[in-house]
């Protein structure tokens, strides 16, 4: 026996074997109400911050909104991670400290601490190593950790701090590791995404459950998964199209947690809104240019991903 | 009695059995059990990484958090395992070995995780535009090179041979060249730019899970075992052997204290025996200072017979030689003097050297010529 259309059949198999991986088809099914199961979604909530030492916590608050983390006392953590409305800025791309633009848009410290490497270009294992860069970086906090820990002791009520929380002044280790115990603090959950995803049916309109399906099926989500909804993997940018400036060509797949609170976009923040980005994104990674229904429904579905810090929501910062 | 020899070995003694006891306790035991379960643990890692990249691969994972957080707990477990074995430096070159296979393993799960979202991205949407091209209420694609492509591609996906390649490449080929009304273009412009990919991605995802899966850090792994195994052995064998040493040491500390016990019982019955004596001599003396001159020789026979029965004796002479010479005896109930006795005593004690004071003491009375008493 032969088969007349064996092009049919692989076709078929080839869709049998894509629905079963990605979820290809789901777009199709009633929107509303659906209960979802969490161990077959691709996305997780957040947790609750981990436990942590008070004292080292509030000396790490403290220390990031502290100028004198910078060499000219002109800048603090927070002067660019502003954790009052998205932990970012609204600046395409900050100031350095020679005046130039720095080479990326600012990214949000709100649950940095999820991802699995730090910085767009996912050089730091772990935060205490980017804090370290951080200040010795020229051009970002232009100081070095001898400089700022010279001043650190001379303050004694803050060298007390350290002694209370540390057992000892000030020095690389505790500075390193209050700063960072203050940054694995800084999670946002209670979106109502993450309420869906806890079962709570009614925390999604059905448009916005149509976009997260969207997203799925479109592919957003080979990338953009786990609890930090990416953060965890690199991607090269610019598969199909060039997406945004060519250089690094390598990214960590930033999180998109708060998203839509954190314009502009991209790692030189040349996207200025949220369905700029998507459509950039469509076209760029998925060689899909994608219709305005489309854009519209992974945008409405993105704006129930802003979650929540001390109770408030996570709001856009100020120009 | 010296007390400082005893003030000197008392320590030492002490020293000696904590040593021994010490070594015989195979201290280091708890340290290779924590090492051979933190490289238990790293190999339980290591499976759940091959079995994630696998279930990644197939779709079965949702996301990448789980991968992350073995190849993190790779890197952890390594670093505790290098700190239990810290002390020797063998076992910590080859765990420095590992440590630099695990980090070109973990370059190669982030090249797997790159390559597999892009792949799984360019398989739907390979599956959604073959779709659009052939629609299911329709026999015959509009371009009949999509239904070629579809099926090389799905033989891509099985099996990731450079002919199976070479195939998708040709009919990737084909459809290029095929023409194409205007309605599908754009689809079919984007399935061979997703199939492009796939005929990329497909052999050289395979080929990372492929290197993911062997074996290069089994052999170090292996021979990090081997390592703790040998030195578990060599200080299993070394606290064996001191057991041994102290099982040897206790039964001369038991046999030196029985010995001392033996000596100090002699000694405190000597005691004993000699206190005894010296209360008759003691008693003896008083009666002589308050005795009267006529009761000398009878007191002399009363302390004759008292010194006897004290030491337990059978006979007893007293005798005075000279010009005056006299002669006190005592025996033990029935028992009778010896022929020539106690006349005798005299000539028999002038033919030994007296020691002190005209004393003569007989070390060994069994050692003396047989009758010579």
């Amino acid at each position: 026996m032969r088969f007349a259309y064996p092009w049919r059949i692989a076709s078929v198999c080839l869709a049998l074997l894509l629905a079963n991986t990605l979820g290809v088809g789901s777009e199709d099914l009633p929107a509303a109400a659906v209960t979802p199961r969490t161990d077959q979604e691709p996305i997780t909530p957040i947790p609750p911050a981990p436990d942590a030492d008070p004292r080292k916590l509030a000396l790490g608050a403290r220390l990031f909104n502290d100028p004198r983390l910078s060499h000219d006392g002109s800048r603090a953590c927070v002067t660019c991670h502003d954790v009052s409305s998205n932990g970012a800025d609204a600046n395409e791309r900050d100031t350095a400290m020679d005046g130039s633009p720095y080479q990326f848009n600012t990214s949000t410290v709100f649950n940095a601490a999820l991802s699995f490497r730090y910085g767009w270009e996912g050089r730091f294992r772990t935060l205490e190593a980017q804090v370290e860069s951080s200040l010795n970086n020229p051009l970002l906090m232009g100081t070095s950790v001898d400089e700022v820990l010279v001043k650190l002791r001379s303050d004694d009520e803050l060298a007390g701090l350290f002694r209370e929380a540390y057992g000892h002044a000030p020095d690389r280790d505790s500075l390193f590791n209050a700063i960072a115990t203050y940054e694995r603090s800084l999670l946002t959950p209670g979106s109502r995404f993450d309420h869906w995803l806890n079962g709570d049916v009614t925390a999604l309109t059905a448009d916005e459950l149509s976009g997260y399906r969207l997203f799925k099926s479109l592919g957003c989500v080979s990338c953009h998964q786990g609890v930090n909804i990416g953060g965890n993997l690199f991607e090269r940018h610019g598969i199909f199209h060039p997406l945004a400036a060519p250089k690094p060509e390598i990214l960590r797949v930033p999180s998109l947690r708060n998203i839509v609170m954190t314009p502009p976009y991209f790692h030189d923040g040349s996207a200025a809104t949220l369905d700029e980005a998507v459509r950039k994104m469509g076209a760029a990674q998925l060689d899909r240019k994608l219709s305005d229904r489309q854009v519209d429904a992974i945008v409405a579905f993105l704006q129930t991903l802003t979650g929540t810090y001390h109770g408030a929501p996570v709001v856009a910062a100020q120009p | 009695m010296r007390i400082a020899p005893t003030i000197v070995a008392v320590p030492l003694l002490v020293l000696l059995l904590t040593w021994l006891s010490l070594r015989a306790a195979n201290l280091d035991a708890e340290q290779f059990y924590r090492a051979l379960g933190e490289l238990d643990h790293f190999s339980m890692v290591e499976a759940a990484v091959h079995r994630d990249v696998l279930n990644m691969r197939i779709g079965v994972l949702r996301n990448y958090d789980p991968l992350v957080q073995e190849v993190n707990a790779l890197s952890t477990s390594l670093a505790q395992l290098r700190e239990t074995v810290a002390s020797d430096e063998q076992t910590v070159k080859v765990i420095d070995r590992l440590a630099q296979s695990v980090r070109q393993r973990e370059a190669l799960v982030e090249k797997f995780k790159s390559s597999n979202a892009l792949l799984q991205n360019s398989l739907a949407y390979f599956s959604m535009f073959s779709d659009r091209l052939v629609p299911a209420d329709q026999i015959e694609s509009m371009t009949p090179g999509v239904g070629a492509l579809a099926a090389a591609m799905l033989r891509l996906t099985l099996d990731t041979s450079s002919t199976t390649a070479l195939a998708v490449e040709d009919r990737l080929n084909e459809l290029a060249r095929e023409p194409v009304s205007p309605g599908d273009a754009e689809a079919v412009n984007a399935l061979l730019a997703h199939g492009r990919l796939l005929h990329d991605l497909l052999p050289a995802t395979d080929a990372m899970l492929k290197s993911l899966c062997g074996a290069p850090e089994k052999a170090n792994r292996i021979l990090v075992r081997d390592l703790i195994g040998a030195h578990q052995e060599a200080s299993r064998a070394t606290a064996h052997r001191f057991r041994v040493v102290l099982y040897i040491t206790s039964l001369a500390l038991v046999a030196a204290l029985v010995y001392l016990g033996l000596q100090l019982q002699q000694r405190a019955s000597a005691l004993r025996r000699r206190a005894a004596f010296e209360h008759v001599l003691a008693g003896i003396s008083i009666r002589f200072l308050n005795s009267r001159p006529q009761h000398i020789d009878r007191n002399i026979d009363q302390a004759l017979a008292e010194m006897a029965e004290c030491v337990g004796a059978d006979r007893a002479y007293f005798a005075v030689l000279g010009p005056s010479p006299c002669l006190h005896r005592w025996s033990r109930g029935d028992i009778t003097y010896p022929p020539n006795w106690p006349e005798r005593a005299p000539a028999l004690a002038a033919k030994f050297n007296p020691a002190f004071e005209g004393i003569v003491q007989v070390v060994d009375a069994n050692a003396l010529a047989r009758g010579a008493e």
